[in-house]
């Protein structure tokens, strides 16, 4: 290597990096702007346009037209943006383990005369999402670029085909391995699933003319099949919403679905899951009281797209609880309280961080946002209301217990709430000094709430809450206190564990 | 800012004048790693979105390097995430003002992987260590001695196929 070779290059970066073109800086745009398509980006070119998405589900009696439904019916999904429209078919929406499933969809342009599309080499692509579960295949393409030509009034068939790529070292290998199943270098062609709720979807890309072309069309359907040993169902009576999914109540917690189906306008079942809890924690009610959760997409204002723009979704969630009552949350995931523009875990697909100073989701303690007067006309410390912090006494701080955890694993066994008693704790005078703790494990395994965690320290000695030293007191001696871990866990697989580490009450 | 970014630490009293100090520089890192100005944008968004939920930072907390730390890596996961969506072509767009400025260098760095690039990018331009490159992906210093090696070589070999 040249002796100059490293200075060059520094010299060129340095050059190509000042040349990047930034926006303007406004400090009340920087994080609000939602720039993000609804699922992921397609580099087509910055001044790509995204059709306006209409999906419509009507998978398994979702929407209770009489479609799909349990045992051995028709399962439907169809998504439309006025263009084309998107559909996928299987003959049952019940099947057994190494059975066939039987899967097509068909694209159709629906306006008048023709049109000629760009898409990548396979024009809809087929995956599959475990309901209740972590597995999920997405398709894959070759990057390249063909065109294909579609007439008003004929529709393209489109055979079920498997896609994917695995490494042994993904969570999931197991799985996508078994899926492909590859003999020869090529899938096995044959759709087999095991045991459980599936939901089964095609999507399509489509960019009007040439590949770079400006204006696209991006549809996905979803159909959703179970999957286990007992026998096919005969054909009954057209299932209607409050059926499609089981009508007694659950005895267990880990028996609820949460939730049962996921419409296809979000893309995960996670972020489903997601809008499902976030829904029950805005509507009131005691989780512990949801018999079942149904969501749909026809409650929103203003037509006709129930969709907030390139970054959002809404979406209708019905609580049903064991007394039979309902409540309809309308669940905007840009409108979230706290999200600061809307950019948040609902409207995100989750991404995989490594765990360290920037995990996700948060921790919080009583004195995580700091210690300040209560009111606080002015803040600290250019206001007048810095009043000097109350003094322990060395008495009282010999006298007093920390709480301090070096770790402890918490196992998870239901969807819902936790409220895990970590310990107690003896703190002089009553003042809490710290109160830290780490949560060590992946934020998506098992999947905790967007709100995070809770550490609450409870006054066994009648005190206030401990909100800060000043409306919590000063008292003589010591004061007994329990701490808590707070968390809602949303999705889950056997055997998840949460880790707690450096527990720290003072 | 060359080789000094990093070490900055920022007295910033709001999160509002942190980002208005820190974005610019932000996203011309992340655009010579991700290759286009749009996502560049898109994750320093979201790297402010994450620090937002954690603000304020501690004192004497080097928020230069955080914002670098969760762009990097975020970049390096936004690509996981969209092969996994999988079938949406991933493909660069033209990026001008690259092409503007140095067509040749642009075009090896489009050579190179995003995890080279950026190893690249905090290296050379921002004085970052091999250790501390390991630290930000959790990976080995050897491997980010490897990507280094084999990034400068064939970075190497197109510019100077270019003179």
């Amino acid at each position: 290597m040249t002796d100059d070779f490293d200075p060059r290059l520094r010299d060129r970066l340095d050059r190509l990096a000042a040349a990047v073109p930034t926006a303007a800086t406004d400090p009340n745009l920087g994080l609000l702007t939602q720039r993000r398509a609804v699922r992921g980006r397609v580099q087509f070119g910055s001044l790509a346009t995204v059709m306006l998405l209409l999906i419509v589900v009507a998978g398994s009696g979702l929407l209770g037209d009489g479609r799909g439904g349990g045992g051995g019916r028709e399962a439907v999904g169809s998504a439309t943006d006025g263009v084309f429209t998107l559909m996928i078919r299987s003959p049952r929406d019940h099947y057994q383990p190494r059975e066939t499933i039987d899967v097509a969809a068909t694209l159709e342009y629906v306006r008048d005369g023709s049109i000629v599309v760009s898409t990548a080499a396979d024009v809809v692509g087929f995956g599959v999402e475990q309901i209740g579960g972590l597995h999920r295949v997405d398709p894959v393409s070759a990057q390249s670029c063909r065109q294909s030509s579609f007439e008003h009034g004929q529709p393209e068939a489109y055979p079920f085909s498997k896609s994917g790529g695995f490494s042994p070292e993904m969570p999931d290998a197991e799985f996508i391995r078994a899926y492909l199943n590859i003999s020869g270098n090529k899938p096995d062609p044959a759709l087999r699933l095991p045991a459980g709720t599936w939901s089964i979807f095609a999507i399509t890309d489509l960019a009007e003319g040439d590949c770079g072309g400006t204006v696209r069309h991006q549809l996905k359907a979803a159909i959703t099949v179970t999957v286990d040993e007992s026998s096919v169902a005969s054909e009954s009576p057209p299932a209607s919403l409050d059926t499609a999914v089981p009508s007694s109540a659950p005895s267990r917690e880990s028996d609820r679905t949460f939730p049962g189906v996921c419409p296809a306008i979000v893309p995960s079942l996670n972020q489903c899951a997601a809008f499902a809890a976030w829904a029950v924690g805005q509507s009131g009610v005691n989780l512990g009281q949801v018999q079942r959760i149904e969501m749909t997409q026809d409650q929103c204002p203003g037509a006709p797209a129930c969709s907030t723009g390139v970054a959002g979704y809404v979406v209708g969630v019905r609580i049903v609880t064991d007394g039979g009552t309902s409540s309809d949350q309308l669940v905007d995931c840009t409108r979230i309280p706290g999200s600061l523009g809307g950019i948040n875990f609902l409207c995100d697909e989750i991404v995989t961080i490594p765990g360290g100073p920037v995990g996700y989701p948060s921790m919080r303690s009583p004195i995580s946002g700091g210690y300040h007067d209560v009111p606080c006309l002015t803040p600290a410390p250019q206001g007048p209301c810095a009043t000097a912090l109350p003094t322990i006494e060395p008495s009282a701080l010999s006298a007093s217990r920390p709480l301090t955890i070096s770790s402890v694993e918490i196992p998870i066994d239901h969807v819902g709430a936790y409220s895990i008693n970590l310990g107690e704790a003896t703190l002089p005078n009553g003042i809490l000094t710290a109160a830290s703790a780490e949560v060590t494990s992946a934020p998506t395994d098992p999947l905790v709430s967007y709100d995070g965690y809770d550490l609450v320290i409870m006054s066994l000695d009648g005190g206030p809450p401990f909100e800060n030293y000043y409306a919590h007191g000063w008292r003589p001696g010591v004061e007994h206190v329990r701490v808590t871990l707070n968390f809602t866990v949303l999705l889950f697989q056997p055997g998840a564990v949460i880790n707690v580490a450096a527990v720290d009450v003072h | 800012m060359r080789g000094a970014i990093k070490r900055v630490i920022t007295d910033v009293g709001s999160l509002d004048e942190a980002v208005r100090v820190h974005r610019p520089w932000l996203v011309r890192r992340l655009a010579l790693v991700v290759r286009d100005i749009d996502e560049a944008e898109d994750l320093a968004q979201i790297t402010f979105l994450r620090a937002a939920e954690r603000w304020p930072f501690p004192a004497g907390q080097d928020v230069a390097r955080w914002f670098a730390v969760v762009g990097l890596r975020l970049a390096i996961d936004e690509r996981r995430r969209r092969k996994r969506w999988g079938f949406l072509a991933l493909r660069d767009s033209d990026q001008e003002w690259a092409m503007a400025t140095d067509p040749d260098l642009w075009g090896a760095l489009g050579g190179l992987d995003r995890r080279t690039r950026a190893a690249l990018v905090m290296t050379t331009l921002d004085g970052y260590t091999q250790d501390e490159v390991a630290d930000v992906f959790g990976v080995p210093r050897g491997t980010v001695a490897s990507w280094l090696s084999r990034g400068r070589v064939r970075l190497r070999a197109e510019l100077e196929s270019h003179r």
